[in-house]
């Protein structure tokens, strides 16, 4: 079995679809793989279409922008339908996340890309897994995402036995639908929550007024 | 009321008679007093975004790409009605208008709160939009299941954008004046 991986990121080779694609890499045994395509490389897209055409099994894995997948992604979606007889029956899978912490942000994406890929592609979608609290991960330790690590290698497996994703593969990575009503407050009083934000601003070396309105 | 179009036609010789329509939609608004920003993605010096989050972290409110998303992030800072015109392509609106919504980006803050339950990002001009409109070129071949899927998926984004009417129509050459009147009335 040939499967192609493709990572929909715009921030390409350093992007945190990178780690998350090297983490299902580093599980995959009996699959054929070629190196992670970055079709972000919008005047590739060609060149790794064709490379996908010749696959049995395609997975992509892209951060979720502004509701839905990154327009580079969009488009690449756009040039697998104009050929779509050369997909028709194969597998498709998809890794989707997002910095915010709960599901529902992601579901409005994973209902498309199960109508996309069955409907439209007529492929067989192993399953769409959504990974929420995404944004930390380039400098968080990979022991912060132990459990989000531990509940992806039944995708791992999925994909190398070609079988679709547990049902509850999402409700076991991020737990819920929606935050409870206390999470939210402590959600609301976490001094914490912007840290990142602020973090990433003093790395420069000049003051940042994250808050600017320029126009 | 300030109105902003988005035409997200990827390629103008399949859709004459839908651009003609929003042609003459922005004209229509325009005659009557309203000030009009169009946009034609396809025209316009305008390159995807690339996540590079300058516009949070290194030059807040501004994107790193010189090029002519910033008239647009200009406009989008005072716009009533915000309408994205598109042809549905692989079940989904355009890359060409998905394009143009990946770059609102600037326009939110990266901080986030709770708003209607939900962690939402914080906007980062105040009430920047009244109404959100998706408004799909129509030439028969659209599934009611993308339609759906799209509407949905714009009913994210206005929760996202904290915009709270909507605009949701097919247009077809013929049914210009129904969706003026929408725009106008809404």
């Amino acid at each position: 079995m040939k499967l192609s991986i493709i990572n929909g990121s715009p921030r390409k080779r350093t992007s945190n679809s990178t780690k998350i694609l090297n983490w299902i890499i580093s599980g995959l045994d009996k699959t054929e793989y070629d190196e992670i395509e970055y079709i972000a490389e919008v005047k590739k897209q060609d060149e790794i279409l064709d490379k996908c055409k010749k696959s049995d099994s395609l997975l992509f894995c892209f951060p979720l922008y502004v509701d839905s997948m990154p327009a580079q992604q969009k488009l690449f979606f756009e040039k697998m339908e104009k050929y779509k007889m050369d997909f028709k029956g194969k597998t498709i899978s998809f890794i989707i996340h997002s910095g915010f912490p709960e599901m529902i942000q992601s579901e409005s994406l994973k209902e498309y890309l199960e109508m996309f890929s069955t409907d439209i592609m007529e492929m067989n979608c192993l399953g769409v897994a959504i990974i929420g609290g995404s944004e930390a991960l380039q400098m968080a330790p990979d022991q912060m995402f132990s459990r989000q690590i531990n509940e992806l290698q039944s995708v791992i497996r999925s994909i190398e036995d070609q079988t679709k994703f547990p049902l509850d593969i999402n409700i076991k990575i991020n737990k819920r639908d929606k935050l409870t009503g206390f999470q939210r407050f402590i959600f609301k009083i976490n001094p914490l929550k912007n840290f990142y934000w602020i973090y990433r601003a003093s790395k420069h070396p000049f003051k940042v007024n994250l808050k600017d309105r320029p126009y | 009321m300030n109105v902003v179009i988005v035409n997200g036609i990827d390629d103008i010789s399949n859709w004459e008679g839908h651009n003609q329509a929003i042609n003459s939609i922005n004209h229509e608004l325009n005659s009557r007093g309203h000030k009009v920003d169009c946009f034609n993605i396809l025209d316009m010096n305008f390159h995807y975004c690339q996540g590079c989050w300058d516009c949070w972290t290194r030059t807040p409110g501004k994107c790193r790409m010189k090029d002519e998303g910033e008239v647009y992030l200009k406009a989008l800072k005072n716009v009533d009605c915000l309408l994205f015109f598109s042809p549905v392509k692989a079940g989904f609106v355009t890359a060409e208008t998905k394009k143009a919504l990946d770059r609102f980006v600037p326009n939110a803050l990266p901080f986030i709160n709770i708003y209607e339950k939900e962690c939402h990002h914080l906007e980062r001009y105040p009430k920047s939009g009244k109404t959100l409109g998706v408004v799909l070129l129509d030439d028969g071949s659209i599934s009611n299941k993308s339609a759906e899927i799209i509407y949905n998926n714009f009913t994210r984004i206005q929760k996202n954008m904290k915009i709270n009417k909507s605009i949701r129509f097919k247009l077809t050459p013929n049914n210009t004046e129904e969706l003026l009147n929408e725009i106008i009335n809404n």
